[in-house]
């Protein structure tokens, strides 16, 4: 894939996830843990918003940003 | 003084000391101003990552989440996190990418010099120059703010607010004083460490004085309900500031110009890299411990709790610790706001002093000059201090938005051709008259949807932007054409 479109394909994810992020359906609503007695559902939800992120932080590090020589340096 | 009082101090005296010596470590007698505030673009990944993160992370942090937490719950790490963790270093790129060959090329070390090289334009560079100056102050007040509040909570009032203010205030003005950019690098990278680890020492002493994680939160569930179930923070609010914060901190002047330091731009590309993990680490250490410490210390109203983290630990750890983690909050906000300094010593040489040379070259008492302006803006920062207009987090929900505003004119620079320098300005003075009235009451805060001032003035800012480049001619093609032909790729 060309590194431009996909550069385009992650900004537009971003903005998707900046939307997603907004779990109002859980807002307001009575929360208990479910994982080792301190970690909620919401929390989880959250934390995943974080992984998607950071995999696009990824993947413009790894795929996108090339190590060229730049041009017009002193 | 109690005895315990009297050991606190005792470390937090050693921690300064250290910070201290390596900044007398990176004197340079005949240091040049490019020495002085960018230290020859000299770094690699550790001490950029250092730099650039220390900068990012304050008191805010530190001081200003676990006071949020306290009254809002285990939210505050998500209404920094699921956008600034991920968002920022994404930024980073996209603007750090095609700033550093400028940087290099023009010499570049200002958001206000970069708009002004841009479009060849003084009165853009001023002005956005005076408006960057203008959010710097209040930005460092929170800091001097923060390490007055720690004092007085480590010290139960031993230390009043006013001594704490100015304690913070002297050692960081004697470290960048003595070693400008360079010694504020290496305490940084010192600072970055004390922080990480002593928040995770942090965490685990409030876990521990609460009988585990299942009891803390089993308390919560009983007793503050509202700190689960987000019921205390308005969702409309919880999306502007998770834009606001991403947008505003790779165009906060004191970060800009560390992601011009690196050696080179791989170095810029591993630190993007470990930055969502480190700041989502600290994060959650920091937001539960404040929501935890509701439990120990109910009954604080408003900014009272920014001193919850220097009450639990003197309560309940042992005070020799209570010193090193009091360190941890002294480092992160004193990381912060040494690159403020700099960056203000960066805009007033850079944007005001040489451009209006003939030659525009530095001379040797430019460094000289940049000290003396670099202590009068940090004393300027101290009296606003011992004002106390505000809770920490409600004066950064305000100033991050003016910085922000700034981040569509930076993008325009730097990817759209068409864009001219009409559009840029009229963009620049609606958002910031925006950021500015709003607060004010110009439209009344019902009327705002329940979102942040901040988040109309960015998007008003970045129409005025849309439409204003479409509307106006188009800037000169040659000159546009060698700028951007510093881009590997244009």
């Amino acid at each position: 894939m060309n590194k431009n479109t996909l550069l385009t394909i992650v900004y537009v994810v971003a903005v998707v996830l900046l939307f997603l992020r907004v779990d109002f359906w859980w807002w307001g609503t009575k929360i208990h843990p479910i994982l080792a007695g301190w970690i909620t559902l919401p929390m989880l939800y959250q934390l995943g918003i974080w992984a998607a992120g950071t995999a696009l932080v990824y993947i413009v590090c790894l795929v996108v940003w090339k190590d060229e020589p730049q041009q017009g340096g002193k | 003084m109690t005895p315990v009082t009297l050991q606190i101090l005792i470390v937090l005296a050693v921690y300064t000391i250290g910070v201290m010596v390596l900044g007398f470590l990176s004197y340079r007698k005949e240091a040049t101003i490019t020495d002085f505030l960018m230290a020859n673009r000299e770094f690699k990944y550790f001490v950029l990552f250092s730099a650039v993160f220390g900068a990012n992370i304050s008191a805010v942090t530190l001081v200003g989440v676990p006071g949020l937490s306290y009254h809002i719950g285990w939210v505050t790490w998500a209404y920094f996190c699921t956008t600034w963790a991920w968002l920022t270093p994404l930024f980073y790129y996209t603007i750090g990418s095609r700033a550093y060959p400028l940087s290099k090329k023009f010499d570049i070390v200002t958001i206000s010099e970069l708009l002004g090289k841009r479009w060849a334009d003084r009165k853009i560079q001023i002005i956005s120059a005076i408006f960057l100056l203008f959010y710097l102050i209040p930005y460092m007040m929170v800091g001097i703010i923060g390490g007055g509040k720690t004092f007085v909570g480590l010290t139960h009032g031993f230390i009043p607010y006013w001594t704490g203010c100015l304690l913070v205030t002297v050692i960081v003005c004697i470290y960048v004083l003595i070693g400008g950019m360079r010694g504020a690098a290496w305490v940084n990278t010192f600072q970055t460490a004390v922080f990480l680890i002593g928040s995770l020492a942090i965490f685990l002493v409030i876990v521990n004085s609460l009988g585990g994680f299942g009891n803390a939160t089993s308390s919560i569930v009983d007793k503050y309900p509202e700190l689960l179930n987000r019921s205390k923070m308005p969702w409309q609010r919880f999306f502007s500031y998770g834009i606001v914060c991403a947008l505003a901190v790779p165009v906060f002047p004191n970060v800009f110009s560390r992601l011009l330091t690196g050696k080179s731009p791989k170095e810029l590309k591993k630190i993007v890299m470990i930055y969502p993990f480190a700041g989502i680490i600290l994060f959650i250490f920091m937001a539960y411990s404040g929501m935890w410490g509701h439990i120990h210390f109910s009954g604080l109203k408003g900014a009272e709790s920014d001193a919850i983290l220097g009450m639990i630990l003197a309560k309940y750890a042992p005070a020799w610790m209570a010193g090193v983690l009091g360190a941890a909050i002294f480092a992160a906000l004193m990381s912060t706001l040494d690159s403020q300094l700099l960056a203000i010593g960066q805009i007033l040489m850079k944007d005001f002093i040489l451009p209006r040379r003939k030659d525009n070259a530095a001379k040797k008492s430019d460094t000289k000059w940049s000290r003396l302006v670099v202590l009068l803006f940090a004393l300027l920062a101290f009296f606003l201090a011992l004002v106390k207009p505000a809770g920490i987090i409600k004066i950064v929900e305000w100033g991050f938005g003016g910085f922000a505003s700034m981040f569509f004119p930076v993008i325009a620079a730097l990817y759209w051709k068409r864009c001219g320098k009409g559009a840029v300005l009229a963009s620049i003075l609606v958002s910031q008259f925006l950021n500015i009235a709003l607060p004010l009451g110009l439209i009344p805060a019902a009327q705002l949807g329940g979102f942040l001032p901040a988040f109309w003035s960015i998007v008003g800012g970045g129409i005025i932007l849309v439409i204003g480049a479409l509307i106006t001619p188009a800037p000169d093609k040659q000159k546009t054409d060698d700028f951007f032909a510093s881009f590997a790729g244009k």
